[in-house]
């Protein structure tokens, strides 16, 4: 498996917010990496989508392998089936060999009870994983943290979103841009044009 | 690896007196293997001496084969819940830690860098875990901001 210096970088510092010396990403990754390939010979790569209040973020790990080889399957695993996950987590596995999932496909959906149109197969082969990383965990950072800097403001959780989806619509819908903006308004005192939340609007949220 | 009657058998000496009482006297031990090698195996007993014979080792390992699949797809299961559920929470412990971060940039003027070791300080001084430290430090602002949204 490839891991990068950028993707081990992300998976160190996601396993800081655990806190926890026992729990380490990157372990974690490769053995659920050994285990498929134990499972499936001609295994390339997979992506792990994680989805927080409507944001996504992808984690993808491939194989060196995949440069020479084409996806010739995919497995597709809501994980709202198997753990409290949010609508749109899942996870995609690649092979190289068609039908290589069927036998796993077969487990996972006797294990888990599933119905018959829950696992997918085959549907994400025009969609492969490019390199190894994880993508949106800067944009989620900086969005964090600009709602951080409004609930500062007097901002609840809710109008803070409310505000910096406005500012994003005043700027063409983008919302990293405006978060970006909070931020540099909270660091250098120049606020962007806003509605403050005790000046008459908008509405408690309770 | 068959035995007909473990309570005798020289191969398990304090294995065989153990299980006989509870009247277990034929064993059937299949290995489960992979490409990888032995991943486990898969025993079989009987209340009956010489229970097993060479054709019932023989379909034996004919169910061996696909158990051994379904052990190795067990493992991957297993393992998709435990990085997923740990992706999950060291986001959601990320995105508070964020947020508090903000609001420290925001009360005290300083930038983001600044401002997580200020979280970092807190916690190693009150030998709390950062995610915590982070939480009470949202949930504090959040309780002001709603205070005030709801004052008269």
């Amino acid at each position: 498996m490839e891991i990068s210096a950028a993707l081990a970088s992300d998976l160190a510092s996601l396993s800081q917010a655990l806190d926890d010396p026992e729990s380490d990403l990157e372990t974690q990754l490769r053995r659920l990496v050994a285990d498929i390939q134990h499972a499936v010979a001609s295994y390339l790569g997979l992506r792990l989508t994680i989805t927080l209040r409507g944001a996504e973020v992808t984690l993808t790990a491939r194989e060196r392998t995949w440069s020479t080889t084409d996806a010739a399957t995919s497995l597709r695993l809501p994980l709202a089936a198997i753990s409290p996950a949010q609508p749109g987590s899942h996870l995609v596995l690649y092979a190289g060999t068609p039908g290589a999932f069927v036998d796993l496909a077969a487990d996972l959906s006797y294990a888990l009870a599933l119905g018959p149109a829950t696992l997918s197969l085959d549907d994400d082969l025009s969609d492969p994983v490019s390199e190894s990383g994880i993508a949106g965990l800067d944009g989620q950072a900086t969005i964090n943290q600009a709602l951080g800097v409004l609930i500062e403001r007097g901002y609840t959780p809710e109008s803070a979103r409310e505000e910096l989806s406005r500012l994003a619509d005043l700027d063409g819908g983008h919302l990293h841009r405006a978060a970006e903006s909070i931020i540099h308004s909270s660091t250098y005192g120049n606020r962007p044009s806003e509605i403050e939340p005790d000046s008459g609007s908008p509405q408690a949220d309770d | 690896m068959r035995s007909g009657s473990v309570d005798t058998d020289q191969q398990w000496p304090r294995f065989g007196r153990r299980v006989a009482p509870l009247g277990v006297h034929g064993v059937l031990s299949l290995p489960l293997l992979t490409s990888e090698g032995v991943l486990g195996a898969m025993n079989v007993y009987a209340h009956e001496r010489d229970a097993f014979d060479e054709h019932a080792a023989m379909v034996g390992e004919l169910f061996a084969v696909p158990a051994a699949i379904a052990v190795q797809n067990a493992h991957v299961l297993a393992q998709t819940k435990r990085l997923a559920a740990q992706l999950q929470a060291a986001l959601t412990n990320r995105a508070t830690i964020d947020q508090a971060r903000g609001i420290l940039m925001s009360r005290i003027g300083c930038d983001s860098e600044e401002a997580f070791a200020r979280l970092r300080a807190i916690s190693r001084a009150d030998n709390q875990k950062l995610h915590l430290v982070a939480e009470a430090l949202v949930d504090e602002a959040v309780r002001r901001a709603r205070a005030r949204h709801t004052a008269p």
